[in-house]
């Protein structure tokens, strides 16, 4: 094994695992700096070794997209939340609560809006989306007397839009592993957007059951029906945003997602006469510096070969233990999630062609050609949600800095989540083939059963009778719109 | 946080900003800003017949660096020529991926033997494209693609390399 690869993959991991345990403490040195440091150890350890530094090499593993997305994301939140648009967004939603449909219909529709209109990036929805999710659970909690609510709901919301990027046609992850993969386009979509929404009620029931997410009660005190009323601007914003997004995923125009946020900046800008000052409200530098640099370190891995040597262990690994080459697959499967960076792009691009390799193998063993398809798409959803628990500047981050809650603490239960909806994916490629087609009987009628089934199953978690009418129609409702969109 | 671990880790982060704002930089000066809109959504690698990711011509552009090594599964040339182009370019051999240069001179595989590559350089690479334009075609937003091919092709580099 290349010595300089090794030593870089052994700094990467020292650097990720050492400041999630707390070896590396945050207020020594936040995540951000302690892998700027890491990456300038591995270029120092290359450069000690005779390696060659080619600074291409470090900025070909930044995929620009997701950063870009992500500002654009939080400019746009900004404008929105000074239009209150957050604040018609949430009177909407609370509308639908008094209706008979209630709140597990409000849940199901908010927490799987990112998957039906799925974006790039899942920083664009998880920006203008998180405050009304806040919003809901808040007000869930104090009907409910329940303090894990606020968690469900916003980790529900965060690990749907991490994945949601997976699903995407407007050249998401998926896209990248039918790309490269050279499967049809878009026929990774329906199976990983079903597999999403079982992801995200696992992760809510994870969070009620095992690891107990309770919120701080201080910030159940204050009741948000003595918050103004929405603002004049506040419908036209937040109706604009949504009815954009849904043209953009329908029509697909040749435009970058980008600057229809920042067209739908300006507009907002202009109807509700906002600020330059009001736009910066939105923009959190956490995650995007930590985002950042995980690209920088994930540069250095693989320009002094640290991906590469990874796929030597796994090598090793299959051919000598009983794990074998399935065994080392579902290794490979779930890598993403076991490393997780802050966009799944980065893992994606480097062992998307390991993972082809993987499960060209895995047909050839067991004469189920159809077995590197439900490998890849496995891989992919696995590595889309995986930016959710990342330590690294994930999406949960912004979650728990805005709920205050410990550091690290929602990635178990996302990854977990992960863990239990990947395998969904794979099994309906696995029975049902991959299908490109606009519409497919079979995708629409396991859609609409595993949708109500986690409608279902959302009314018992919010603390309703499992017929409740809110959560069985609001999973049908979803479902059907899984397929459409 | 004590005043010098402030100071540690506020240089950190203006760093970080600092590498967002070179990428931008290093786009602008190899003529090519819009690499920086690029999705990296791969669709057009999936059309190319040559087997390319012609992504890496993007990259390549962002980086201002002609010599990005990026995928090129499906060309097949004689060993020797591969060597002579490139000694660093990789190969398929087997189920293993090897250098022209640990094919020629550690494998001891004939100059003269065909091999498929795997990986090379965007200079190398565009010469070798077809230009077809079905890299336009797929890409979802219709960015300019073959035209890093085409001026790579011609030039052997970007502007200000």
């Amino acid at each position: 094994m290349d010595p300089v690869g090794t030593i870089a993959l052994a700094i990467f991991l020292f650097a990720v695992v050492g400041s999630i345990r707390g070896w590396i403490p945050q207020r020594v040195l936040p995540i951000q700096t302690a892998l700027l440091l890491a990456a300038v150890i591995i270029t120092v350890a290359g450069l000690a070794f005779g390696e060659k530094i080619r600074f291409g090499e470090f900025v070909t593993a930044t995929s620009l997209h997701p950063i870009t997305a992500t500002i654009a994301g939080f400019i746009f939140a900004g404008a929105l939340k000074s239009a209150g648009g957050f604040d018609a967004a949430t009177d909407m939603l609370k509308k639908i609560m008094r209706t008979p449909l209630g709140a597990p219909f409000a849940v199901m529709l908010l927490v799987n809006i990112p998957t039906v209109f799925a974006m790039p990036c899942g920083r664009i929805w998880v920006a203008p989306l998180l405050p009304v999710a806040m919003m809901i659970g808040y007000e869930l909690a104090r009907e409910k007397n329940d303090r894990l609510l606020p968690s469900m709901v916003v980790f529900g919301l965060i690990v749907n839009a991490a994945a949601s990027c997976g699903p995407s046609l407007i050249g998401g992850i998926g896209t990248l592993g039918e790309g490269m993969g050279r499967y049809p386009a878009g026929s990774f979509s329906n199976p990983q957007s079903i597999a999403i929404v079982v992801i995200t009620v696992a992760v809510m029931a994870l969070i009620k059951y095992v690891f107990k997410i309770a919120v701080d009660p201080v910030g159940l005190q204050t009741p948000s029906d003595n918050a103004p009323g929405v603002p004049e601007h506040g419908y036209f914003s937040f109706i604009l945003f949504v009815a954009v997004l849904a043209v953009t995923v329908v029509v697909n125009p040749p435009i970058p997602l980008q600057t229809i946020l920042v067209i739908l900046t300006v507009i907002v800008m202009i109807v509700a006469r906002l600020s330059f000052n009001d736009l910066m409200q939105g923009i959190m530098l956490h995650p995007l510096t930590a985002m950042i640099s995980g690209f920088i370190v994930a540069g250095a891995l693989s320009a002094f070969g640290g991906f590469a040597v990874l796929l030597q262990i796994l090598e090793y690994i299959a051919r000598n233990t009983p794990l074998g080459y399935m065994g080392v697959a579902l290794i490979l499967i779930y890598l993403p999630v076991i490393f997780p960076m802050p966009c799944g792009r980065i893992l994606a691009v480097s062992l998307i062609p390991a993972a082809l390799m993987y499960g060209e193998r895995l047909a050839e063993v067991t004469g189920h050609p159809e077995l590197q398809s439900v490998m890849l798409i496995a891989f992919i959803l696995s590595g889309a949600a995986s930016c959710g628990p990342s330590p690294l500047g994930g999406i949960g981050c912004i979650g728990e800095g805005n709920l205050q809650l410990r550091g690290f603490v929602s990635g178990k239960p996302q990854a977990l989540g992960i863990l239990l909806g990947a395998p969904v994916a794979a099994l309906m490629v696995s029975f049902m083939g991959l299908s490109a087609s606009l519409f497919s009987f079979g995708f629409t009628a396991v859609s609409l059963t595993l949708c109500t089934i986690c409608g279902i199953l959302t009314n018992v978690l919010l603390g309703y009778r499992a017929y409740h009418p809110g959560g069985i129609l609001g999973g049908a409702a979803i479902g059907i719109l899984m397929v459409i969109f | 946080m004590k005043r010098k671990l402030v100071i540690i880790n506020t240089i950190g982060i203006v760093l970080i900003v600092g590498y967002l704002a070179y990428l931008a930089f290093g786009a602008f000066r190899s003529g090519y800003p819009w690499s920086l809109v690029c999705y990296n959504c791969k669709q057009c690698n999936a059309s190319c017949i040559l087997g390319m990711d012609p992504q890496g011509f993007i990259e390549s552009a962002y980086a201002n660096d002609a010599d990005i090594y990026m995928y090129a599964t499906n060309i097949r040339m004689t060993l020797q020529k591969a060597y002579d182009i490139d000694p660093g370019m990789t190969l398929k051999a087997g189920n293993d991926t090897i250098t022209a240069r640990e094919a020629l001179e550690s494998r001891g595989i004939p100059p003269e033997a065909e091999i498929i590559t795997y990986r090379m350089r965007a200079r190398d690479a565009a010469k070798i494209c077809l230009d077809c334009g079905a890299c336009d075609k797929s890409c979802p937003i219709k960015l300019p693609v073959s035209s890093i091919i085409r001026h790579l092709k011609q030039h052997d580099s970007f502007g200000s390399e």
